[in-house]
């Protein structure tokens, strides 16, 4: 009995994850065929059942957003996609463990620069995720990661920058001169999971002195 | 850098952060080789974090042990660069075990009915298993053990 290599119907079967926003993907065969299908369905580790997840069934599209099935981040997840093509060859595939603590990617803050005459001020607005606790209370990356730091980093010309760490949102850098252009960035890490975001930029000039000298 | 564990009147002092980025170099394909994913060796019912106090650190000081003397002798490395790595961790392991050994001999570190009850639920998850597929789901498990240290 010759079973048939169907292994080119379905590649990288992978969550993708920002801020707990948990993605399912994967890649079909090159010149996939438009009637191919896929099914998708997921499971918690160390539980026996595979749940089928309602909206992601027969699709023809490469994602499934598993957010909700994969929000409690105590626990680690599978999931797996089935693809039929039109002549009824099938393939399945499993992603690796997920653990949505270590795997989430996390995103650049947002943060409002405001340039007074001799300073910058960068307030970091709060850092919502789509997880809530039990209260129903939308959680900030704060509140999941204790040990979430912010990075203040603010160019000063080619050769000197002021770079601070703190954990509150909000930093001013003072001393600076009137009427000059600067380049500030904002970053958040996680040093026990080793994770950083992509920085917050932004480009700002303080304000001219107009008082009297 | 290092943090400090307070399991009751122990206290101790590690390098989590650098045992889980050994680990995280290796978790994917440790993690691969484990193909029984209906069962679970760590659960969430022997939380460290939901022991209680004074029975942490016999608990960890158990589970350690385990992983000393039947994961990390039992696993096989598939290759040069993962024995490396495996032999880094249980050397962290360790260390942190004999930390926990000294707490042992200066009387901080009791065994109260809590801890051993939970040690045995491990154990027997644990044996459910052939020896050598329960050393490759438990080191598989090392990032579920680093974050009941970590939340401690």
């Amino acid at each position: 009995h010759i079973t048939e290599d169907t292994s080119d119907l379905l590649q990288h079967v992978k969550f993708q994850s920002s801020n707990f926003e948990n993605i399912l993907t994967w890649d079909g065969k090159l010149e996939s065929a438009p009637d191919t299908v896929y099914s998708v369905q997921y499971k918690t580790y160390g539980e026996g059942e595979w749940l089928e997840k309602e909206g992601c069934q027969r699709i023809t599209r490469k994602s499934c957003n598993l957010t909700v099935e994969t929000s409690n981040l105590t626990e680690l997840y599978y999931a797996r996609v089935t693809a039929i093509d039109g002549a009824g060859r099938s393939a399945t595939k499993m992603t690796n463990r997920f653990s949505p603590l270590q795997d989430t990617n996390i995103k650049p803050p947002d943060v409002t620069c405001i340039p007074k005459v001799r300073s910058i001020q960068m307030n970091v607005h709060p850092p919502y995720t789509v997880i809530r606790a039990r209260n129903g209370h939308q959680l900030t990356l704060e509140n999941i990661f204790q040990d979430l730091r912010y990075h203040f980093n603010l160019r000063i010309n080619h050769t000197y920058q002021m770079h601070f760490e703190r954990k509150q949102r909000k930093f001013e850098f003072f001393g600076l001169t009137p009427d000059t252009e600067f380049h500030g960035t904002v970053m958040i890490c996680i040093p026990n999971l080793f994770k950083e975001s992509a920085p917050y930029e932004c480009q700002v000039k303080t304000l001219p002195d107009r008082t009297w000298t | 850098g290092l943090k400090t564990l307070h399991l009751g009147s122990c206290v101790i002092t590690t390098n989590l952060q650098g045992i889980r980025s050994g680990f995280s170099e290796i978790r994917d394909s440790v993690q691969a080789k484990d193909e029984i994913i209906d069962i679970r060796i760590l659960r969430k019912t022997q939380f460290l974090q939901g022991t209680k106090p004074a029975d942490q650190c016999c608990l960890l000081h158990h589970i350690l042990r385990l992983y000393l003397d039947r994961v990390f002798k039992n696993y096989q490395p598939p290759d040069h660069h993962i024995f490396r790595k495996v032999s880094r961790l249980a050397n962290s392991l360790l260390t942190i075990k004999k930390d926990l050994r000294l707490c042992h001999a200066h009387m901080s570190c009791p065994c109260g009915e809590e801890a051993k009850e939970k040690y045995s639920q491990i154990l027997s998850h644990f044996e459910e298993l052939p020896p050598q597929a329960a050393a490759v789901k438990a080191l598989g498990e090392l990032d579920i053990l680093l974050r009941w240290m970590e939340e401690v």
